[in-house]
């Protein structure tokens, strides 16, 4: 539209928080993404819409979003992976509902800090179908709001980025009544990252990158449960990750990573074929992981 | 959601997206960058070197180039323009007095426009300058 503001419209990815604009290999520590960003924040996330981008000349680094896109399906939400099976990704988007979703970023000293939200609805149906189910029909009908900020530091070969977000389905009871997904009222998580580049300690202006890095990562995915809903402590995890990252050249990328999970005891109710013809649950696991990345 | 819920919830954000506005607002002067609004001429743009003001950097606008300049001044005899589009995917870049930014995809530019953080790969386009009489040349050509 102009130098400082442009408008995107079609399939695209939002800016809600980090890894959902920018998800390519080389751009994040560890084989696997944050888990937080994969089940609270579905990155990664497209959706049908449009949305104004800009930046503020009077703000020096302060950017901004606003956009509107296609809402979710709450009837293909599944019990344990947060919202991410609602999204319709532009494939068969039913535009029954909207969404609006809003970012601040602003750059300053190094820190790139951002604040970013989407609500939007969920039914997902015609108003006879919402109606036939007893869901909220309407732009805005069976609500789902996200709220995120996060944070992230770059500079001589330390970095660090944090992230906390929260997800509230208002109507999760409707919504449990009509699929018996056993959706949740609020889901939470967060996370903190350190890094440092090794190969600056020894040139300041290296192109090359290893860097040793530790991740942790609390989520609760039934954090607060409607009255049909059933609780479940093994949707309360922890993740303790840490790694190395090596990058020989610019868009390639070696990774190494281990990955302590820990979660709460699962509910016998929830249990349909207990021991011994289900293997044994573990409250805690690890995972050692080894990967090749590359962008291009 | 009832309205009560919607508004308490929408006024919750917002007064955390004011609050870290002021946290922010706090934490540095905000100061807006120079903007100098120039001409074209025979593919060169003149800028006077009085408009860097106190500041190391000016972006150059112009209305027949789909992208800002960024002039550093290196030293009163040596500055570099570069331009303000993102080598990644083409994406407007937001410039501070610590580098360049792309809120596209997270990808940052030093100061020199080489890459310090990907996806982009390659440094940014560099333009021919020349400093005469107060004046900066950027040979757009
Ligand atoms: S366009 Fe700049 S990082 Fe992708």
């Amino acid at each position: 539209m102009n130098k400082d503001i442009y408008l995107v419209t079609g399939l695209f990815t939002p800016r809600i928080g980090i890894i959902n604009e920018n998800h390519l290999p080389t751009t994040f520590n560890g084989n696997d993404r944050p888990f937080v960003e994969t089940f609270l924040i579905p990155a990664t996330w497209r959706e049908l819409g449009v949305c104004l981008y800009g930046k503020s000349n009077k703000i020096t680094g302060l950017n901004y979003s606003l956009g509107l896109v296609n809402g979710l399906n709450s009837g293909s939400f599944e019990y344990g992976t947060g919202i991410r099976e609602g999204r319709f990704e532009g494939r068969n988007a039913s535009a029954s509902n909207i969404a609006i979703t809003g970012s601040l970023l602003y750059y300053i000293n190094h820190f790139r800090i951002q604040a970013s939200g989407y609500y939007g609805g969920s039914a997902g149906l015609t108003k006879r179908e919402a109606d036939s189910l007893q869901l909220s029909y309407g732009a805005f009908g069976t609500p789902v709001m996200l709220t995120e900020a996060d944070i992230q530091y770059n500079h001589n070969g330390f970095e660090f980025r944090a992230l906390a977000t929260m997800v509230q389905i208002s109507e999760a009871d409707k919504i449990n009544l009509a699929y018996a997904n056993n959706t949740p009222n609020e889901m939470i998580g967060a996370y903190g990252e350190i890094g440092y580049n090794l190969l600056h300690l020894f040139k300041k202006d290296t192109q090359k990158n290893l860097t040793l890095f530790g991740r942790y990562e609390y989520l609760d995915l039934n954090y607060k449960i409607p009255e049909n809903g059933i609780t479940n402590d093994l949707l309360k995890k922890s993740f303790l990750i840490g790694g190395l990252t090596y990058q020989p050249i610019k868009g390639v990328t070696v990774k190494a990573d281990y990955v302590f999970r820990t979660t709460g005891e699962p509910n016998p109710a929830l249990i349909v074929n207990p021991f011994p013809q289900a293997l044994p649950y573990y409250k805690t696991n690890g995972f050692f992981n080894l990967g090749i990345g590359y962008s291009f | 959601m009832n309205r009560r819920n919607f508004i308490r919830s929408g006024c919750t954000f917002c007064a955390g997206a004011i609050g870290a506005g002021f946290i922010v607002s706090t934490m540095c002067s905000c100061a807006s960058l120079p903007i100098y609004k120039g001409t074209t001429e025979q593919n060169k743009i003149s800028i006077p070197l009085s408009n860097f003001k106190d500041s190391k950097i000016l972006i150059v606008r112009n209305n027949q180039m789909e992208f800002d300049i960024l002039l550093v001044k290196n030293s009163e005899t040596d500055v570099n323009a570069l331009l303000m589009k993102c080598s990644h995917q083409d994406n407007q870049l937001t410039a501070t007095k610590n580098g360049l930014f792309c809120s596209a995809h997270g990808s940052s530019f030093d100061l020199q426009g080489n890459v310090t953080k990907e996806p982009a790969m390659s440094p940014l386009s560099k333009f021919r300058t020349e400093i005469n009489n107060q004046i900066i040349t950027v040979f757009l050509k």
